[in-house]
């Protein structure tokens, strides 16, 4: 009996306990709105695309108006430097006052800010008010990055997918598995070409041909081992041995990036381009870069597709202000602009179910562009391998094609 | 003569110069070398010299050093020999006035322009392509042809020839002003018909002797050049800079320790090239050899002068055609392959690009404009202090010339750490400090001689009428030296505008210049906002000129 008595005075704390903590955690968040308000957030964000550059510039107007929040976009090339920028701080003994508040990454750089202790708290993500609009159970794809678990330390963003485009009057029936790819490269000397590795659209190429060619695709969410693994990555560099020689330039010279492997098929250099960005062929088509005929697809059995997010560095001079801003860009409104075909065209991460019915109707109204690939076609989707795949890939395939000259 | 406190405060003046000076060279190589020993305060501080056998692992590190040290000999080589034979061939000729006002505004123009006109020419829909395809194959499809970006480096070495020959051929007009050419072409002309071969024995040897540093400069920027580098050289695998870069880039200490121990290795390159090249002179200089030239050269002179000389003229055509071509892209509205101009022509272009990057380019003129004013200011600072105290040791004041003769990579990779620590890096002022350094060199080398030749007899007659040191500086030293300080300012600006690496590297993509852009636009494949931002590089440098030009028509009321 006394146990029981116990056992109901537990319960009841417990319950006591819990209630006590969704308080704090609406207090919590007051706090965190009135230590963020009027501050000034350092964005670091890949500034390659002007589509994406106005995106953020809106944003930063609107935090400015709702926080009195000055958002600079530091548009970088390449997110490893931001990365290598918290690094370097931490060298220096720069452990407060950083120079960068938030971070637009995912896969290889988030992991290796993970392991090198570069991350602000973990679970921040929880915290946020529009985090429950978003499905972070720790089931949901979207908390595994590349296949690492993120430790409610990065917030998704966005959805990106492997799209092919290709000019429909010059090309009428696209590869659509590695197999006629390859026949197509032999049969089309210097028509085919991707991004040099380490770029990211260049390497996702190469995990691309990998994981079509990998029978047992769940090998490849396991970490590398080199004994184990190789002979899965011999069969890509079979593959890419045939293939090499007959590529554009030969295989000597590689566009430095999507964008200008892009310009090659607006020149007619090439006949297919790639690009992580949905609506980016859609976009050129407009600017006038690609001709009215261009068409994207992806290979029948689906392609490569993740979740990019938004992390604060350890070191941030305003980690509450950054989570103001974080929480504005998962905001329904923040989310539907960027889906928008004319904005950007970035699938929201938002969970329909989960959305207020105002919401869900203004999201089923988005149109497409001209060259947008349909939706059914996008729910065919290939898992990330595992981010210690990428690098032992981007070695060797700089070993092995990145020196041939 | 002045007072103790007086001298103090002088040499602590002095002492101020050069600590700006030299402080971040030396931070920076003192980096360089404790990061390729794996040291890294608070993070890792075993010291190791493991990385420095792990350079040679990294695959196709052999030919990027062959590709470095052809790229930076040869060209250096062949830009000497062009300039030569032009000057050789207009020398004691009307066109001889004229050779300065053609080559001066190519020599004002960044590198990278040349860079970028040659991927417009010869790129595989360049507009050399799309002259084959109109009128020689009916095919209206870029080929696959692997002639641009080559394998060894010849475009490379083609665009650095089209900047280092006008500069060799103005410093050979400097040299020769500096001794009685013309009286040694005459004797020449006694002993041969031949114009270049009396060039070779009796004129060139003496402009080449005023020519040394020049040429080791040349060495030096040939073969650790980044931008053009990023644009011209093949990249399967690159040049040691672009492999430095790629390993800098990665977040990675391992990798930041082996970029660190390539930049030295890189330095021990150049250093072996330039001996290379004394080397050689030294073999060639050898008496018992001039007989075999005076052999040689009458035969080789029939086959190769005219050629040569046609080959220097075609040059200098393939740069105004860059400069040209990047003007027409920068008009185009639509310019598809194969036609040779555009099909529809907009200055949209031009408003796109001030709306996105109006910041670099107020950046690149704010920049420039501190730069060239700072520099200029600290030198004649210098310059009149060390005549107050009386010291004038051009020997000790090498020490500015020393941040242009290390190659750029080797301090401005360590300097990363340092700036950081301070909140200098991304910072404007932190740029200004470091670019100072590579526009220093060139106020010193203008306005010392200026300076130093101002006739004493003006600073006495003032001092007799009890004028101050400092009135006598700005009414009268200032009065009569306000040519070469115009002329210090220009260039001043002219080289701050084209530096790559220093924004690259201390900007930290936070500070963004045209250089910056034109790099980043060409990788993107972007050619209108590429054309833009190349005549944007390209206008700022002649609106310089022609401010001197009208600043010494104006101002300068002093003839003497």
């Amino acid at each position: 009996m006394k146990s029981f008595k116990f056992f109901l005075i537990f319960i009841f704390s417990l319950f006591l306990i819990s209630k006590a903590e969704t308080k704090t955690n609406n207090d919590d968040w007051s706090k965190v709105i009135h230590s963020g308000m009027n501050k000034s957030v350092n964005f670091h964000a890949w500034g390659g695309s002007s589509n994406i550059n106005n995106y953020i510039k809106w944003v930063s107007k609107k935090v400015e108006s709702k926080y009195n929040i000055t958002l600079n976009h530091i548009k970088i090339k390449d997110t490893a430097q931001a990365v290598k920028k918290v690094l370097y701080e931490k060298i220096s003994g720069k452990n407060e006052n950083g120079s960068i508040d938030i971070i637009w990454i995912n896969g290889e750089n988030f992991s290796s800010m993970l392991s090198s202790n570069l991350l602000y708290d973990k679970n921040w993500i929880f915290k946020l008010p529009n985090s429950k609009l978003i499905n972070l159970s720790e089931s949901s794809s979207l908390m595994y990055d590349f296949g690492v678990y993120n430790e409610g330390r990065e917030m998704p963003w966005g959805l990106s997918q492997l799209i092919f485009f290709f000019d429909s009057e010059k090309l009428l029936k696209p590869p659509k598995n590695v197999f006629q790819f390859k026949k197509y490269i032999l049969d089309n000397k210097g028509r085919i070409t991707f991004p040099q590795p380490p770029d990211f659209v260049g390497t996702s190429f190469l995990k691309q041909v990998l994981s079509e060619l990998t029978e047992n695709k769940s090998i490849l969410q396991e970490k590398f081992n080199f004994k184990r693994h190789s002979f899965i990555l011999a069969k890509l560099w079979e593959w890419l041995d045939d293939v090499t020689p007959n590529l554009w330039k030969r295989g000597k010279f590689y566009p430095k990036n999507y964008l200008s492997m892009s310009q090659l098929l607006g020149d007619d250099e090439i006949d297919i381009s790639m690009a992580f960005n949905v609506s980016f062929p859609s976009n050129e088509v407009i600017k006038g870069n690609l001709p009215k005929s261009t068409k994207s697809y992806v290979p029948d059995i689906g392609s490569l597709s993740n979740v990019h997010y938004l992390t604060i560095p350890y070191n941030s001079s305003n980690p509450s202000a950054a989570k103001l801003v974080i929480n504005f860009m998962i905001s329904p409104e923040a989310q539907l602009r960027k889906n928008l075909q004319s904005v950007w065209g970035d699938p929201t991460v938002l969970n329909y179910k989960k959305l207020p019915k105002k919401w869900k109707n203004k999201f089923e109204k988005l149109s497409k562009g001209p060259a947008t690939i349909s939706f059914k076609d996008l729910d065919k989707k290939l898992a990330e391998p595992h981010p210690s795949w990428v690098k032992e890939i981007e070695k060797q395939w700089m070993k092995r094609y990145g020196t041939i000259n | 003569m002045i007072g103790k406190i007086n001298y103090y405060f002088f040499i602590s003046t002095l002492a101020i110069i050069i600590f700006l000076v030299l402080c971040p060279v030396f931070f920076g190589i003192a980096s360089v070398i404790s990061s390729s020993l794996g040291y890294f305060p608070n993070v890792s501080n075993d010291l190791n010299i493991i990385f420095f056998k792990k350079i040679f692992e990294i695959p196709g590190i052999k030919k990027s050093i062959y590709l470095t040290f052809i790229v930076g000999f040869v060209s250096t080589l062949i830009s000497l020999i062009l300039s030569q034979i032009i000057l050789s061939k207009l020398y004691d000729t009307k066109f001889y006035k004229y050779i300065f006002k053609i080559i001066a505004p190519l020599i004002a123009f960044p590198h990278v322009i040349m860079a970028v006109g040659l991927s417009y020419l010869f790129s595989s829909s360049g507009i050399v392509f799309r002259l084959y395809h109109s009128y020689i194959l009916d095919y209206n499809r870029p080929q696959n042809t692997n002639l641009f970006p080559d394998d060894f480096g010849i475009f490379l070495i083609l665009g650095l020839i089209l900047k280092e020959t006008p500069f060799f051929l103005l410093m050979s007009i400097n040299a020769l002003s500096q001794f009685p050419g013309r009286d040694f072409a005459n004797i020449g002309r006694t002993f041969h018909d031949i114009k270049i071969n009396s060039w070779l024995f009796f004129i060139f040897p003496q402009v080449y002797v005023r020519l040394r540093v020049c040429i080791i400069i040349v060495i030096i920027y040939s073969a650790s050049v980044i931008d053009m580098a990023f644009i011209l050289a093949p990249s399967t695998p690159s040049t040691i800079s672009i492999r430095i870069i790629d390993l800098f880039q990665t977040p990675d200490l391992n990798n930041l320790a082996i970029a660190s121990c390539l930049s030295i290795f890189q330095f021990l390159l150049i250093l072996f090239i330039i001996i290379f090249w004394f080397l050689i002179e030294y073999f060639c200089k050898q008496r018992y050899l001039y007989v075999h030239y005076l052999k040689i050269f009458p035969i080789l002179n029939k086959f190769f002068e005219k050629l040569l000389y046609l080959v220097s003229i075609k040059l200098l055509l393939i740069s105004f055609l860059c400069i040209f071509l990047s003007f027409l892209w920068s008009i185009s509205k639509t310019w598809h392959f194969p036609d040779l101009i555009p099909s529809e022509f907009t200055t949209e272009n031009y408003l796109h690009f001030f709306q996105y990057f109006y910041n670099s380019l107020f950046n690149t003129i704010f920049i420039a404009m501190i730069v060239s004013l700072l520099s200029c200011g600290l030198i004649l600072i210098w310059l009149e202090v060390t005549e107050q105290i009386n010291f004038k040791s051009q020997i000790f004041e090498f020490i500015f010339f020393i941040p242009i003769l290390i190659p750029e990579l080797s301090f401005l990779l360590g300097i990363n750490a340092l700036f950081i620590q301070n909140n200098l890096s991304g910072n404007i002022w932190g740029l200004i400090w470091v670019e100072s350094l590579y526009v220093i060199p060139y106020s010193y080398l203008i306005l010392m001689p200026a300076y130093r030749g101002i006739n004493k007899n003006f600073i006495n007659n003032a001092k007799m009428f009890q004028k101050s040191n400092l009135n006598i500086f700005f009414y009268i030293k200032i009065t009569l030296i306000i040519k070469a300080i115009f002329l210090a300012l220009g260039i001043g600006f002219i080289i701050s505008i084209a530096l790559y690496a220093p924004v690259y590297f201390i900007g930290d993509n936070q500070i963004s210049t045209l250089s910056i852009e034109i790099v980043n636009l060409s990788f993107s494949a972007n050619r209108k906002d590429l054309g833009v931002s190349t005549v944007l590089q390209m206008t700022l440098p002649l609106i310089m000129l022609l401010i001197i030009f009208l600043g010494n028509k104006f101002f300068v009321k002093w003839r003497y």
